[in-house]
């Protein structure tokens, strides 16, 4: 049998245009042997859901530098709740808040990584929520 | 009836319910597109489950057409999709896309980037799913031939696959599907080029994407020059050579038309159907490698035989007779009367 592989989406949602910061996780997270789908930037938690439905991803990472984290992480967790599909991983990226980090958190995201924070420490995060759960 | 939990078989978006088989088939059936999603990736994971559904959802009065497209990284295949799908889906068509993108032969990790080329069809008519190759060649993987099956049995009534960046020999799309666009662009060589087997030679359509670019009228000159010499194909189709301006739709209702006339063109002259036979036959012939591979090859029992051989030719043994010899005794199986 062919064996299981991680697949992880990653979008930027918000308004602001780089996506630098996405690319190096992804190149990372692929190096880390996932099969990263990457949506691009610009992308409403709308879409982003019906992406990780159809893809039937793992975990959901969003990179949020634009301060719309506080509308963006959380309507993506209430959409997935709509689908039954909560089981989902949620992580994200960006510079966050403190207070934020924490609200966020409690809503159900299931990290955030804040800048500095290395792909390996990442990789290793969603390995080990994977590896968990299949147990 | 069996219990399956998908906690067993890892992630994805219903693995923490305990779903069973018939949950699963009686939500697809539904045309709940998360069952579809799952049983993709059972597919993929290569768990019997997936493929044991996809014969029992399997409905022959369901058939989609089936379109590749297939050409050298970057020439605008995924763009092609995009524009291609949203004007069908204006058309009230159900749209199945698979875009193949390459796994890592090192890390078997896949950065699947063609979504990003695909903005416009996010409605719900239309289901993409990114592949990666995990491991087979050719631009295409078993997965995506089973996957393009689920999507066919869903109801999707054209189902596009993109394959991956390929070179001049992956040419196995052509079995998968009924028609084949061989995405070219401009400076992508002349008349030598076009002279080489392989993919030069599997086109139904030729489409010259980014046909905004310098070198394109020559490109297409040399080109048309090529079909003429090839005349027609075998079966009496001449592929038309097509134009298109991916990101702006220039050229994509022409390439429409020249799909729809390809497709009368198998209808005509019965080739639809025995495209579909062949279609069949080579999945049947998977499925016994598969079996021979998993069943026979790396089983206990085959290896010890294996290693025996390997023995006896290092220590001057004949090559061949072993050879010959193994592969009977393989075919035997396990405990041969
Ligand atoms: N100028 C021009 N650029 C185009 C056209 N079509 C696509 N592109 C651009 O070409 C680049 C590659 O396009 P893709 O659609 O990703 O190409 P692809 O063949 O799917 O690439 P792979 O999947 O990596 O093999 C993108 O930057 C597109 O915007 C076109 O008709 N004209
Ligand atoms: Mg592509």
């Amino acid at each position: 049998m062919a064996e299981k592989i991680i697949r992880v989406l990653l979008a930027k949602p918000g308004l602001d245009g780089h996506d630098r910061g996405v690319r190096v996780i992804a190149k990372g997270l692929r190096d880390a042997g996932m099969e990263v789908i990457y949506l691009g930037l610009h992308q409403t938690p709308e879409d982003i859901v019906e992406a990780a439905i159809q893809e039937d991803v793992d975990v959901i990472g969003l990179s949020s530098l634009a301060g719309a984290h506080m509308t963006i992480f959380p309507k993506v967790i209430e959409l997935l709740k709509e689908k039954n599909a909560e089981d989902i991983l949620i992580v994200g990226g960006g510079i966050i808040p403190e207070d934020d980090l924490k609200s966020l958190e409690d809503q159900g995201v299931d990290k955030l990584f804040l800048p500095g924070t290395t792909i390996t420490e990442i990789a290793e995060f969603i390995r080990s929520k994977m590896d968990s759960r299949a147990a | 009836m069996e219990e399956w939990t998908f906690s067993q078989t890892g992630g994805g978006v219903l693995k923490g319910k305990a779903m069973n088989r018939q949950d699963l088939a009686d939500r697809f059936r539904a045309g709940d597109r998360r069952a579809v999603a799952r049983i993709i990736s059972l597919i993929e994971q290569g768990d019997p489950l997936g493929t044991s559904l996809l014969a029992e959802l399997y409905d022959p009065s369901k058939r989609a057409i089936r379109i590749g497209l297939t050409g050298a990284p970057g020439v605008g295949k995924s763009t092609l999709v995009n524009s291609f799908a949203s004007i069908l889906e204006k058309q009230k068509k159900k749209i199945g896309v698979v875009a193949i993108d390459p796994s890592s032969p090192f890390t078997k990790g896949a950065f699947l980037g063609d979504r990003v080329r695909m903005q416009d069809i996010k409605g719900t008519n239309v289901f993409v799913r990114s592949m990666a190759t995990r491991g087979s060649t050719g631009g295409l993987s078993w997965p995506a031939w089973l996957t393009t099956a689920v999507l066919e049995a869903f109801g999707f009534d054209t189902i596009v696959i993109e394959t991956v960046g390929v070179g001049q020999v992956d040419v196995e799309i052509r079995e998968l599907v009924d028609t084949t666009c061989v995405v070219l662009q401009p400076e992508a060589g002349d008349s030598m080029q076009f002279l080489k087997a392989g993919l030069m030679e599997i086109a139904d359509i030729y489409v010259v994407n980014k046909a905004d670019k310098p070198g394109t009228n020559a490109m297409v000159a040399d080109l048309k020059d090529f079909v003429k010499l090839i005349t027609v194909r075998e079966n009496g189709w001449r592929p038309p050579v097509v134009l298109t301006i991916a990101n702006t739709g220039k050229g994509l209702d022409e390439l429409i038309r020249a799909i729809d006339s390809h497709k009368g063109f198998l209808e005509q002259t019965k080739e639809l159907d025995e495209k579909r036979k062949a279609r069949i036959k080579r999945q049947l012939k998977q499925h016994f490698y598969e079996k021979m591979e998993n069943e026979i090859w790396r089983a206990e029992w085959s290896d010890t035989l294996v290693q025996a051989a390997v023995n006896r030719i290092i220590s001057g043994g004949d090559a061949l007779k072993e050879a010959e010899e193994l592969a009977a005794s393989l075919i035997a199986g396990p405990n041969p009367v």
